[in-house]
This record gives structure tokens, C-alpha cells and sequence, in this order.
């Protein structure tokens, strides 16, 4: 009879689409929020190497982190690997990392970028750098707080609250002068603002460019990214490449007696109830490998982990800055106030 | 005595079960709606305080002021369309009333992309979502408008014209007032697709009320987003109220006389401009949008990952079919028990299902989401205990919640064609073969199905369409490793990638193209109503 057919039709597709059931022993499922082609090659590599199967799981942080926590210690990932310190601290609170013990990472892995109780590691850093047209004259301007400034009224491109970057970048000025300074400080910047919040980094800088602002806040590897756009990437590859001829870099916070440039990290963990801890150790320990990190460097844009790996020839043009490394730890403790005092101030 | 108040009471047993079935499904299609509803009453955090005072209210002007962007502009666009289409006779008059449709299958996330590949951050913002959004979801208006146009009772406007008014005239006072019902149940459609709109809203960086569902779960906690839905939940039922309630029970025809009407020939230049203003609204709807994508796969055609294309492609098809055939059952079963029983508690709870489509996709995806963490907190305990399962989800984030989610928010699409199809049908069909010893059951698959099976193909074919491109609540429920067509173009093209989007954007429009084709050709004349189906009475 006709119905049968579509009953039929159904549990086929639920079949189908329901996928044939994994062999979990021998592979290792990474959960990352890192979308470039290198990782991809470097995971490649890696099974390569080690035979180990690598599974990855691509999606947003914040989805990672809530699927983690739903499922807890039967989730079926190894490792998590996702931008920004404020996450991993939130994943470490949650209870979603273990601790875990390798000498190798704790020799490449300086102190400062990584947990102190050895839940997470670093694998790279950016800077959030503030950026300008090269013909423009910056005055007095030296560090995050001065872009409060009046005198910069309708000049200040940055992209959505709701964004980590700039959440951790607000938590680590919360630990650095204090609530109260922060909210000020966040008003007068707010009201500095050339348009709207909108788009991502890259978006800032090309707005950049067209002199709808004088000021863009932006990651620095989406420079380096925007710098090395061809034609086979990217379709607005030509405008990419012009903008970033036409600006310049400036790190804040670089006096004598100032705590450095604010910097955010990519980093991993192993999960609580990995089924493969040894794999994933090993897993991560690749990825600070120098191999890695060169790959990180090289075609990503992004400040290695170890001062023994070279930075990319556009980074080194940059010259060398002073980095605020104990932002790293602090944007943890205090970005859910940092999102908080964003929205109070109008920034969404 | 006794034994006749035991054969009523085993009566009444066996009347219970036979509704069993259908009372089931029901509550189960209810129960997220009355979870989200229930998270009001909840204990007031200072995080919600804080959600009100510097979130809500940017977030519902926002939402406020595309809509109010949007509707006159799709108005004007679908509306003018339509009477041109339904009033004039002019070379290319056929070609040109299907492809008035085809904006349809551009979902509007694949349309702010293609504009932003085209024109750069111009387009980014308001008004730029707003134009976006009206050039894709002016067909809703535009099909509807032509229904009630080339059915318009020919009586009244013969009549208009021997009082001695002209063309525009009988517009103004004839044609324009008559088509007031089909005009607003366009609009409504152009208003809840707006407010749905997750992917679009998201990439331009404009706050609304979806993207504030989004920003409220990832960073304050589950019921924060739930009471947000709740409220968002009874706004637009209110909304719905007020329009069924202006309405009224006013009648819109003269209910004879549907013939028909002669068209009007136009002359040359006429007919030369008419061509020339109808392709705008399907230039700017499809053939900019197909056009860009096309030209960028094509462009990248060499460095992408085919393979992986055609695996996420069958993927989403398999699962938007497969929840397709389980939504157009659930709908029909419904429908038909409705049809058969007269229950006025089963009336009202078919009534309740329906209100799955009047909300956005959020809301049912954080209320579906909220209801199966709720259950699993009890049967996982269960099931491990007696070591029958050791997770700690058993239905969240699994596919089964995915396709749960799709029956809440789609089965009132499919409850209403079958309705409508039913009763045309009549209830004479199912006596007769009633009266020639055949059950409920078996003249259900014997005599009714079949008799009604176009509409279901074409509900069917239009809820596959929409489920392949479906967001918002794909990417609340989806576990993290599915990702869909509609899923990862919104991914990559929040990283600014291009590659991946340009192909699998084409993908869903040939998609949305071959199925609504399909459709045609199967089923005839019946799928031009086919946006009738969509209307949520």
C-alpha cells in the first residue's frame, strides 16, 4: 500500500542520515572553534605521523563549550580547542578540562600562557593593536584609554560586545584600573564611535581604509591575513590587499612604566573523560611543536607561543612590543563583567 | 444495571484509547510551548534585570524598525506585481509570472551575502537588511495578491465599471479593498520570516530580537533565554490576535461568480515598461544573488572540497526529507482526527500545535531545548541505573531533537493544507466508505489519502524546501559535528570565507529552484496556491 512506501522512504533516511556508528578507540575527536586551512594541514600531519585518526569538529566556541557541559563526562571529545583565555577559563570553572601533566609543555609553554594548574595551554598569540591610515595623525594618542578621548569623536571602528576579543580586552582593563575607570572609560568610547558595531575585524579595517573612521580596534593576524588575500581565497582580495596598504599599526601601551599591549591566546585541553588522554597530550605537545608553531606563524599571522620560532617578515616589520601577558589569566576572571559594562554603556 | 454501567465505562475506556494516539502527539507538539511559557514565573535574576534595562529595549526597536522597513516595501513590490500580472495581458506575461516567485527560494542570508560580495560594507546596515529582506520575501505578497486577483468575482467589478468607473478607479475602491485578507496574510508571512531571520541580521551585525536569543544563551544562562522567548512568544501572539480580531467576520467575496476575469491587452510601450518594472523586483531577488554565487563557485570551482560538499549535501537532504515525511504525517493524522472525532478538547489542542508557526525558529529551538534538558535530567538517571545507557543526554543534541524541533515549528504548515484539503474533500467520501464496513483507519489510507495526495506531495515538497535552508533552529539543536548546508554557509561566512558559502549557497537555490519545479510539474495548477499553504489560520 502507498503509505508503506513513505514509511519506508523514512526510516531510510533516518538510517542514512544518522551516519554509520564510529570506531572510537583508535581516534581522537578534537572540538575546535579555529577555522583555517593550516590547522586542517597540520591535523593531516599529525595522523600521518602517529597514525592516530584525528576527527575534528568545527563550530563556535561558545557551542562547543555548552555541548561539553550538556553532556559532561560522556561527551565523546578528547580535546578543546578554542580562542581566547576567557573561554578556556570558563571551560576549566565548568569542570569540562582535566589537568595534565607533560614536561614538554611545560618547558615550551611559558608560565604566563598557560593554567596554573595545568589545565590549558596556549598554542598562539594576537595582539588586539589599534590601527590607523597611514597619512593620519594620531596626536597624543597612546594607549586603549586615550580613545576616549572627545577629540575623537565619530572615529572609532570595532566590531560587537558580544565578541570575546573584545570582552577579554575589557576584562583585563577591569583588572588593570577598576571597575569604575573602565565604565567611564567606556562611555567616552562608546560615544567616540564612527557607526554602528558591525561586521568582524577585517570588516574595521576596510572601513578603515575608506575614511569612514581614524581608529580601528582589530586582532593582529587578520592584518597579516588581509596582507596575504589572493585571488583563489577570497573575492574582494584586491580591496583587502589596498587596505592594508594604506594603514599602520600602532601596539598601546608601550611607555616605560605601562603593563603592554593587550593579547589573547588560541588554546587547548584535554577534556574531562577523554577516552585517549595520552593521545591527546600528544596531541597538543604537536601543536607546540616547532613544526607547528611555524605553520601558526607562517601562514596564520599569529604571534608564536615560543621566542625561539620567528614571527611572519609582515609581524617583524611591526617591530617587537610589550606584551600584556597577565591580561591573559585576568580576562578570564572578569569578562562576564566586561559584557555586562559593554551593554550598560550602549556597545552590543 | 450494573452491566450497563460497565458497558458504558469499557465505552468510554475504548473511546479514550482510540484518542490516545492523537492526544499524545498533541501534547508532546504543545508541551515546549507551555515550558517557555512556565519560565516567567521563574525566580528574577539580576542578570534578567540587567537583560531588560540595556538589551530588550535596543533589541525589539531594532526588530521594530526592519519590519516596518520591510513590509511597505514588499508591499509595494508584491502588490504592484501581482495586479499587473493578474490585470494585463502583455507579451511574456506567463514567463514572467513564475519567475516573480522565484525570490522565494533565495533564503535571505544567501541574499545579504551575495549583496556584501557585491557591494561591500555599503549594503551593511539597516537599510541595506531592509531592501534585502524585500526583494526576497516580496513573492508571499505577490502570490497571494494574484490568487485573490485572477479569482476576484467578475460581478463587482463589471458592476464598478457600467457606474462608469475607470481602470484605476476600480482598483481604488473595488479591486484593492476585496484583496485585503490575501494582502494581510502576505504581510504576515514578510513579518514573521523577518523576525525569524537569524543568518542575515547576524552577518550585517544588527541586534534584533533572534540575534538577542542568541547573545542571551551564549552568555547568561538558559532560562535568561527562555523568559526572553516566552515574552517574544506572546508579542507576536498578540499580534496575531489583532489582525484575526480587525478581520472580524467580515465577508471578502460575494461567494459566486469566480470566473475568471478578461485581462486587459496593453500596447507596445506599455507592455515594454511593464516587462522592464517586473524584472526589477526579480532582478533584485533572484538574479543578483543566483548570478554572484554562481560566478564565485565557478571562481573557486578548482580549490573546493566537492567531496565534502556532496556529503554535507545529501546529509541535509536526507534529513530534511526525513523530517518532511514525519512533519506531513503528524500534520495529516491530526487534521483527520479532527475530522473524524468531534473532541472539543482535541479541537483546541490541534489549535494549540498551530501557534508552532507563528513564533521564530528561536523560541521553539530554546523551548524544544529547555524541555528535552528537563527530561533528560529524569531518564538518564533511569537508564543508568539500570545500565541501559550511560550518557548524560539521551535526546538533547541528537538528531531525534533536531527533527522534534522541525515537527513543533512546521506541523501547523502541514495541519492547514490538509484541512483545506479535507474539506473539499467532504465528509460524504468518508461515510460512504464508512457505511461499506471499512475503519476510520482504513478509510483513511484507502479512500482519503489518495483522494488528497497532491496536497500532501506539494506540502511535502514546500516543507523540504524550507527545512533545507532553516537556521536559526538547526544551529540552536543540531549536534556540533551536523552541520547543514544552511548551517555552515552561515559559519563560513561569518569568517569571511568565501569559498565555502558561494557553494553551498548555490547548492540550497538549486535546491529550492528544482524542488518548487518539481512541484509544477507533478501536481498542475494546484501548486499556484502553493503559499496559501504557508497561511496559519
Amino acid at each position: 500500500m502507498n503509505y508503506y512506501k513513505w514509511l519506508l522512504l523514512f526510516i531510510c533516511c533516518v538510517c542514512l542520515a544518522c551516519g554509520q556508528p564510529r570506531d572510537q578507540s583508535s581516534e581522537l575527536t578534537v572540538y575546535t572553534s579555529r577555522h583555517y586551512a593550516a590547522d586542517d594541514s597540520l591535523y593531516a600531519e599529525f595522523q600521518r605521523e602517529t597514525g592516530t585518526t584525528i576527527r575534528v569538529v568545527k563550530n563556535k566556541d561558545d557551542t562547543l563549550i555548552n555541548r561539553l557541559l550538556t553532556e559532561g563526562a560522556q561527551a565523546d571529545a578528547d580535546v578543546l580547542i578554542t580562542a581566547d583565555a576567557a573561554r578556556l577559563h570558563r571551560a576549566k570553572n565548568l569542570g569540562l578540562l582535566q589537568p595534565i601533566k607533560s614536561k614538554k609543555l611545560d618547558q615550551l609553554v611559558g608560565e604566563s600562557l598557560r593554567d596554573p594548574e595545568h589545565h590549558w595551554y596556549a598554542l598562539t598569540l594576537r595582539a588586539r593593536i589599534i590601527v590607523h591610515r597611514k597619512d593620519f595623525d594620531t596626536g597624543a594618542l597612546r594607549n586603549y584609554l586615550h580613545l576616549s578621548d572627545p577629540q575623537w569623536r565619530g572615529s572609532i571602528l570595532v566590531r560587537k560586545s558580544n565578541h570575546v576579543y573584545n570582552q577579554s580586552l575589557v576584562a583585563s582593563m577591569i583588572a588593570h584600573y577598576g571597575k569604575a575607570r573602565v565604565k567611564t572609560w567606556l562611555q567616552g568610547l562608546v560615544a567616540n564611535f564612527a557607526r554602528n558595531p558591525s561586521g568582524n575585524d577585517r570588516s574595521q579595517v576596510l572601513a578603515l581604509s575608506k575614511g569612514e573612521g581614524d581608529f580601528a580596534i582589530v586582532n593582529s593576524y587578520y592584518l597579516g591575513k588581509m596582507m596575504a588575500a589572493t585571488k583563489d581565497k577570497e573575492q574582494n582580495w584586491q580591496e583587502q590587499n589596498e587596505a592594508f596598504s594604506r594603514v599602520k599599526v600602532m601596539f598601546p601601551d608601550q611607555g616605560l612604566d605601562a603593563h603592554g599591549t593587550h593579547v589573547n591566546i588560541t588554546g587547548a585541553g584535554v577534556c574531562n573523560g577523554a577516552d585517549n588522554v595520552e593521545d591527546s597530550i600528544r596531541f597538543i605537545e604537536y601543536l607546540v611543536s616547532d613544526r607547528a608553531q611555524q605553520v601558526f606563524a607562517a601562514t596564520n599571522f599569529e604571534y608564536p607561543i615560543r621566542s625561539d620560532i620567528e614571527v611572519a617578515s609582515v609581524l617583524k616589520s611591526w617591530g617587537d612590543f610589550k606584551r600584556n601577558l597577565s591580561g591573559i589569566r585576568d580576562a578570564g576572571i572578569h569578562s562576564k563583567q566586561a559584557l555586562m559594562l559593554m551593554q550598560e554603556a550602549g556597545w552590543h | 444495571m450494573a452491566l450497563r454501567y460497565f458497558r458504558a465505562s469499557v465505552c468510554s475506556i475504548v473511546a479514550l484509547s482510540r484518542l490516545l494516539p492523537t492526544l499524545s502527539i498533541c501534547s508532546l507538539l504543545v508541551i515546549p510551548h507551555l515550558i517557555i511559557v512556565v519560565q516567567l514565573f521563574g525566580p528574577r535574576s539580576s542578570d534578567w534585570l540587567h537583560i531588560v534595562e540595556y538589551l530588550l529595549p535596543a533589541y525589539v526597536l531594532n526588530t521594530c524598525e526592519i519590519v516596518a522597513g520591510v513590509l511597505p516595501i514588499s508591499f509595494f513590490l508584491g502588490y504592484v506585481s501581482a495586479w499587473c500580472i493578474g490585470t494585463f495581458d502583455f507579451p511574456g506575461r506567463k514567463i514572467l509570472k513564475r519567475a516573480l516567485m522565484l525570490p522565494i527560494s533565495v533564503p535571505t542570508y544567501v541574499a545579504a551575502y551575495a549583496y556584501y560580495g557585491m557591494f561591500g560594507s555599503a549594503v551593511v546596515g539597516k537599510w541595506g537588511i531592509i531592501i534585502i529582506f524585500s526583494v526576497v520575501l516580496y513573492p508571499y505578497i505577490y502570490l497571494f495578491c494574484l490568487a485573490g486577483f485572477s479569482r476576484e468575482s467578475r460581478t463587482l467589478i463589471e458592476t464598478a465599471r457600467s457606474l462608469g468607473s475607470r481602470t484605476f478607479d476600480v482598483f481604488r475602491r473595488v479591486q484593492f479593498p476585496m484583496s485585503r485578507p490575501a494582502l494581510i496574510s502576505g504581510l504576515w508571512l514578510v513579518c514573521m520570516d523577518t523576525v525569524n531571520d537569524y543568518g542575515a541580521v547576524d552577518f550585517f551585525g544588527i541586534n534584533t530580537i533572534t540575534t538577542g536569543v542568541f547573545v542571551v544563551r551564549e552568555n547568561f544562562d538558559i532560562s535568561e533565554s527562555g523568559r526572553f522567548c516566552a515574552w517574544l512568544l506572546i508579542l507576536m501572539l498578540l499580534i496575531r490576535g489583532v489582525e484575526d480580531w480587525t478581520r472580524g467576520k467580515r465577508s471578502f467575496s460575494d461567494g459566486h461568480n469566480y470566473v475568471a476575469r478578461r485581462r486587459i491587452r496593453m500596447g507596445t510601450v506599455s507592455s515594454v515598461v511593464a516587462v522592464f518594472a517586473l524584472l526589477v523586483p526579480i532582478g533584485a531577488g533572484f538574479i543578483i544573488p543566483a548570478i554572484s554565487c554562481l560566478t564565485w563557485m565557478v571562481q573557486f570551482s578548482e580549490v573546493a572540497d566537492w567531496k565534502h560538499a556532496f556529503e554535507i549535501t545529501l546529509r541535509t537532504v536526507l534529513l530534511a526529507a526525513s523530517a518532511s515525511v514525519l512533519v506531513v504525517w503528524f500534520g495529516l493524522y491530526l487534521s483527520w482526527s479532527c475530522r473524524v472525532r468531534r473532541d472539543t478538547l482535541l479541537h483546541l489542542l490541534v489549535r494549540v500545535c498551530q501557534t508552532g508557526y507563528v513564533v521564530p525558529g528561536v523560541v521553539i529551538g530554546i523551548s524544544v531545548m529547555t524541555m528535552l534538558l528537563a527530561l533528560d535530567r529524569v531518564i538518564v538517571p533511569i537508564f543508568s541505573y539500570f545500565s541501559i545507557f550511560s550518557s548524560s543526554t539521551f535526546l538533547y543534541g541528537t538528531y531525534f531533537a533536531l527533527i522534534f524541533a522541525y515537527c513543533v515549528r512546521f506541523v501547523a504548515m502541514s495541519i492547514t493544507a490538509c484541512d483545506a484539503a479535507f474539506l473539499r474533500l467532504g465528509m460524504l467520501v468518508h461515510e460512504a466508505a464508512r457505511s461499506l464496513g471499512k475503519s476510520p483507519l482504513q478509510v483513511l489510507f484507502m479512500v482519503e489519502i489518495p483522494s488528497i495526495r497532491p496536497t500532501l506531495l506539494i506540502v511535502f515538497g514546500l516543507l523540504f524546501v524550507e527545512l533545507v535552508k532553516e537556521l536559526p533552529l538547526t544551529m540552536l539543536l543540531a549536534p556540533p559535528d551536523f552541520g547543514t548546508l544552511a548551517t555552515l554557509t552561515h559559519m563560513h561566512m561569518k569568517n569571511e570565507d568565501i569559498i565555502v558559502p558561494a557553494i553551498y549557497s548555490s547548492i540550497i537555490m538549486s535546491i529550492g529552484i528544482g524542488s518548487s519545479f518539481l512541484l509544477w510539474t507533478r501536481t498542475g495548477p494546484e501548486a499556484d496556491n502553493v503559499s496559501e499553504y504557508r497561511q496559519n489560520k
